[in-house]
């Protein structure tokens, strides 16, 4: 019996313990007021609204992968819950399309444009900017992460899905597209091949200028500078103003984010206060000439432009494009076209035989005719390359050929230079463009 | 004597506390949760356009198959740059697909053939499906469940050769799903050029892969892709443009060949779903037809 008291006993005490403590716990208050799927319904509906808000629609400019792409200026304005019309600077179709969006959860709220609009054009694996981009396109999204609201800007602020790069849509402008559309003015202002295909950047900094060579990849909007010792690359974004840079970029001590486009100098002006400026300008020579000319003579080498592959590289300007079309133009009259257009120096080691082949195509059925040969003399001047006459084999062909001909011995010679990338495949690329005419450049592989 | 009498007042005063605390113990959490309020969570019908109204007529409730065309991250390989297909372009599409895909199995296979053989999804993506390496990525057939066809954006209906590599996709991804369901006979039929599969068919072009015995390149990469190939040639074209394919081979041997694996595909057909190839052929191509006129 004494047992038995004991263990009610000892049992009384576990469960007045139990008693005490089973409604102590100090974690049952709710840290939110409402539950998570309320939560995320309200922020989906704060999303939709702020989309909703702006009468004058959105604006983004859309720097997909900063590092090696411009940016991408769009336009939207969400009509309802689910339909959107956008447009953009990707191209020169500034017609506003409708498509569907929506606002789902992914890995928190996001917005999803979910039926083929403009923003899509930046994610197509088909459509990339060059071969190195082939399967990736222009690295965009097309679904963007809700981070909330700038309370100071009013800009909602998004992350790309992929790669959690920033974009914002800033509130747009009532004329927003007309911006777009006057931006692609600028575009062409500063890649106008026709000028020329030297740019410079000029840094003018408390009385000292400093040169760099300006090369920008239209496609990928995306500039390298450079000179003897220093060089950059950034992408840029068009506005209808000029262009911008993003993220800035410090160049000698000076942050350059914004070039405003001057149509009486024709020269994009980044203002950098203290009356210092950066300055880009058309050329009629490369400002950081290469003796690239004496090297191209200096052995038995060849340089040759294949149509096929060449004729489209983005190295070789529309003026050059023009000649060659011109050219055709002319042998087509003879049931010819042109293959390939090749220096020929110093042929079979000697020094005193050089020449260009222009190799010739049947235009019935493509195949290879022969080769018409320009033999030429040459002398390297100034950092150019000055060729020539030195007879034809065929003197007959040499009016047919004079469209590409005169540029290539034009008395100012030919700026030479060894550029650093590929088309197509891995042979050197060397450029020459003539001094007399700088918007003439025509691209070639070294077979060295 | 008293003092048991004190022991079992006392067990029993304590068996009554036991019992008290417990009661308390049991109830003391029992709060009275709130009554059942409206779902937070959004149960309302979605907005159906016309589109969505024609793929559940045309598509979920005639053939039990979802077509989904509207961008989810989830169904798609977020490592390719992809995109959705235009809106408007997806019915014109999908009434091609039912016409020469569907309709032709219906008419042959019986109404519920592709019912109850079918993916249950049809994915469309509207761009081309790029890898790096430069070739190009036609469709998927995912477990048998869902198709992936891309290109939906470039289906030109007015052009017979551009519809039938779009419809392709379809019979070589279908056939994997038949295949799924009930295998051939892959040993036998990878004895007929056992020696010429290859993963770098992609060097071979379609003309120098038919004189190895294989009816296109893509065939050489698998016994499994080579049957799907079988497949879909002896159904995107005529039986005179199949045969003339065929005639055109200078190489007896991979002729016999081709004509071998032909046999093969014809007699699983036959014999596993009841269908006559050659006749699903002549329908396949005869709604082809009407579809470009």
């Amino acid at each position: 019996m004494k047992n038995s008291s004991n263990i009610i006993h000892h049992i009384l005490i576990i469960l007045s313990v139990l008693l005490l403590t089973n409604c102590s716990e100090d974690d049952s208050s709710e840290v939110f007021s409402e539950s998570p799927i309320e939560r995320i319904n309200a922020q989906k509906e704060e999303l939709r609204t702020v989309l909703l808000s702006s009468e004058t629609g959105w604006k983004a400019v859309y720097f997909t992968s900063p590092e090696e792409l411009g940016g991408f200026t769009f336009f939207f304005n969400f009509l309802d819950d689910e339909t959107v019309e956008m447009t953009s600077d990707f191209d020169d179709d500034f017609s506003l399309l409708q498509s569907k969006y929506d606002i789902v959860l992914g890995s928190t709220i996001k917005l999803s444009f979910t039926t083929k609009n403009d923003i899509h054009q930046l994610s197509d694996s088909a459509n990339p900017p060059d071969a190195d981009l082939l399967g990736e396109g222009y690295l965009g999204d097309f679904e963007f992460l809700y981070y909330g609201i700038d309370e100071v800007t009013g800009d909602i602020i998004f992350r790309t899905n992929r790669t959690q790069e920033e974009l914002r849509f800033t509130k747009a402008a009532t004329n927003e597209v007309e911006n777009i559309i006057n931006s692609r003015i600028i575009f062409d202002q500063l890649t106008d091949s026709e000028k020329s295909v030297y740019q410079n950047l000029v840094l003018n900094v408390d009385g000292d200028t400093e040169i760099f060579d300006f090369s920008l990849n239209i496609n990928r909007r995306f500039v390298e500078v450079n000179n003897d010792t220093e060089s950059y690359s950034f992408g840029i974004a068009y506005n209808e103003q000029g262009f911008v840079v993003s993220p800035a970029i410090e160049i000698s001590g000076q942050e350059i984010s914004e070039f405003i486009y001057d149509s009486d100098t024709d020269k994009f002006i980044a203002d950098l206060g203290l009356g210092n400026t950066a300055e880009i300008a058309f050329l009629n020579a490369p400002s950081n000439p290469t003796n690239d000319n004496a090297l191209v003579v200096s052995a038995v080498n060849s340089y040759s432009f294949i149509d096929q592959y060449l004729y489209d590289a983005q190295s070789s300007s529309s003026n050059f494009q023009k000649s060659v079309d011109e050219v055709n133009v002319q042998l087509e009259s003879i049931g010819y076209f042109l293959l390939r257009a090749t220096f020929n120096f110093n042929v079979g080691g000697d020094s005193n035989v050089s020449s260009i082949g222009y190799l010739l195509g049947d235009v019935t059925d493509g195949s290879t005719v022969g080769t018409v040969t320009h033999y030429v003399t040459y002398e390297t001047v100034d950092n150019k390359l000055k060729l020539s006459d030195n007879g034809w084999d065929v003197p007959a062909f040499a009016t047919f050929l004079s469209a590409l001909d005169d540029n290539l011995l034009n008395t100012e010679g030919l700026y030479v230079k060894e550029e650093d990338f590929n088309v197509t495949f891995s042979n050197t690329i060397f450029t020459f463009t003539s001094a007399e005419d700088p918007s003439f450049r025509m691209t070639t592989y070294a077979f060295q | 004597m008293i003092n048991n009498i004190k022991n079992i007042i006392s067990v029993i005063w304590s068996k009554t506390v036991v019992m008290i605390i417990t009661v308390l113990c049991l109830v003391a959490c029992g709060e009275e949760e709130d009554s059942l309020t409206e779902s937070v969570l959004d149960t309302t019908t979605p907005n159906l356009t016309e589109l969505d109204i024609y793929i559940r007529s045309n598509y979920v409730s005639k053939y039990n198959i979802d077509v989904l065309y509207e961008w989810d991250e989830t169904i798609v390989d977020n490592n390719r740059y992809l995109f959705p297909p235009i809106e408007d372009n997806v019915q014109p599409v999908l009434e091609v697909v039912e016409k020469i895909w569907l309709d032709s199995y219906t008419e042959i296979g019986g109404e519920n053939f592709v019912k109850l053989v079918a993916p249950r999804q049809l994915l469309l993506v509207g761009g081309r499906n790029y890898n790096q390496s430069g070739t190009i990525l036609l469709g998927l057939a995912e477990g048998g469940k869902r198709i992936t066809l891309f290109e939906t954006d470039l289906v030109d209906l007015t052009d017979k050769e551009n519809i039938t590599r779009f419809l392709s996709t379809i019979q070589h991804e279908y056939c994997h799903i038949l295949n799924q369901t009930i295998p051939f006979d892959e040993d036998g039929y990878g004895e007929i050029t056992p020696s010429e599969y290859t993963a770098q068919w992609f060097n071979t072009s379609i003309a120098d892969a038919r004189e190895l015995g294989f009816i296109s390149d893509y065939a050489r990469s698998s016994v499994i892709e080579d049957f799907a190939e079988m497949v879909n040639y002896m159904l995107i074209n005529s039986n005179e443009e199949y045969n003339a394919l065929i005639d055109a081979i200078t190489n007896e041997e991979a002729k016999e060949n081709i004509r071998a694996k032909e046999a093969i595909v014809a007699d699983y057909f036959l014999k596993q779903w009841a269908i006559d190839i050659y006749e699903l052929q002549e329908v396949t191509a005869r709604n082809t037809q009407e579809v470009i006129n």
